[in-house]
Formats: C-alpha cells, structure tokens, sequence
C-alpha cells in the first residue's frame, strides 16, 4: 500500500499520480490485477466466473484422475432419469 | 435434485468449486451394485482412489445440500490427513448453519480433528460437551456419549 501524507490531496488537479508500474497496461482488461497474464482474474472473482451449471461427468474413472489432480473429493450422484 | 436443486446457482458454484462432480444414471448396474445403491437420489463423496468418505440417500433443497457438502468434504479431508481443511470446513458450518443437523455432525468430527493433531482427550470431552448443550437430542451427540466419561 503507498502513504501519501495526511495534507496532500486526494481529489482535484494536484492529487497524486500512480507510479508507471501501477497503471493499468493497455492489454489488462478492468478487473485483472496489472501485470496478471491473460485470463488470470482476482482470487475472488473466480468464484463470479464459475459456470452457472455443474458440469457433470458422467465417467467415474475420469472423475478420479481428475481429482487425484487437483486434489478435490469426487461426488457422485445416482440419479434416474424423469 | 436435478429439477430444483442442482440448477441452484449456489449450489452449483459450490459443487464446481469444491468436487469433481460425476453423475451416474442407475441403469448403469455395474457401479449401482458396486456402490450398493438402492434408491435415489443417492450421494456420495469418494476420495481420488475411489474410496466413500460420505452417503446420503434422499432429497436435499439447496440451501440443506451446500452445508452438508460442506460437512462431507470435512470427512474426506479428515479421513485423507487434511485437518487445517477439515477443521475449517467443520468449523464453518457450526457458526453458518447452527441450526441444522448437519451442525452435529460437523461439531462431533471438528471434536475428531482438533484431537487427531493434539492427541489431547479433553477435546473430545468439550466436543460431547458442547453437543449435548446445542443438540441433545442428535443421534451424533449420543454417538459422542462414551466422551464423557474423559475428566475435563
């Protein structure tokens, strides 16, 4: 975080201009940090960017590989079809 | 489920973020007699090795099924050596859904994870403690009983 001192304005034609290395690149898209590579958002837009779906598999071999990568538990639903 | 709870946008964002989800239609007889399915819907939680960690049988509104998710994948962390994981999840759902049976269950396994790192019995005393103050009368609280018997 920059500290500004108490008396320097933060509003108006004298505030304080970012540094070059924290204004927003032309290829950083508003809401990526600056500097994230493409496609890389906030830790906490990750959750805004999930499918509204569950994306279901429906091979439990694949489930397992999957999760062994990426450390997950597998939940398994049996279901009948309407 | 499918009709009401699984087009649940929380759920949904909760289930993609937190399993890998597979679904199996119960014509396919060799994983229903494999996983011993009888009815659905039934749920299950599985380890990467294929290994149940979690069942339930019956229907689950969305705002039911995503606390006791939570508590499942607490079981799996637990039961895979992952307690800061396994605490968390169980200590999350003890302050968010206090209400629910779920709760109980969580309580008594947060009782199972904070003892698996301490080796300390007085934590499962609190645990049975505290269960039976916030749900006496919650088959997880008598599950718990042989606790007492621990001097605080």
């Amino acid at each position: 975080m920059i500290m500004f001192p108490s008396n320097m304005p933060t509003f108006g034609p004298d505030r304080p201009k970012p540094f070059p290395a924290m204004a927003l690149k032309s290829r950083d898209a508003p809401g990526r940090m600056p500097g994230c590579p493409p496609g890389a958002g906030r830790p906490w837009q990750k959750e805004a960017q999930m499918a509204l779906e569950i994306c279901w598999l429906d091979d439990l071999a694949k489930g397992q590989e999957t999760a062994r990568k990426i450390n997950k538990p597998i939940f398994l639903d049996f279901f009948k079809p309407q | 489920m499918g009709a009401v709870t699984y087009p649940n946008e929380k759920v949904a964002k909760f289930v993609s973020l937190n399993f890998v989800p597979v679904r199996i239609e119960t014509s396919n007889t060799a994983m229903v007699q494999k996983f011993s399915v009888s009815w659905t819907p039934t749920l299950l939680v599985l380890d990467a090795e294929g290994r149940e960690h979690y069942r339930s049988v019956g229907f689950f509104a969305p705002e039911d099924l995503i606390p006791t998710l939570m508590t499942a994948k607490g079981r799996w962390a637990l039961d895979t050596d992952q307690f800061a994981e396994a605490r968390a999840l169980f200590e999350e759902v003890i302050s968010c859904h206090p209400d629910l049976e779920t709760a109980a269950e969580a309580l008594f396994f947060l009782g199972v994870a904070k003892f698996k790192v301490s080796h300390d019995p007085k934590i499962l005393r609190e645990a049975y403690d505290e269960l039976t103050a916030k749900f006496p009368t919650s088959s997880w609280t008598k599950q718990a009983d042989h606790y007492r018997l621990i001097s605080k």
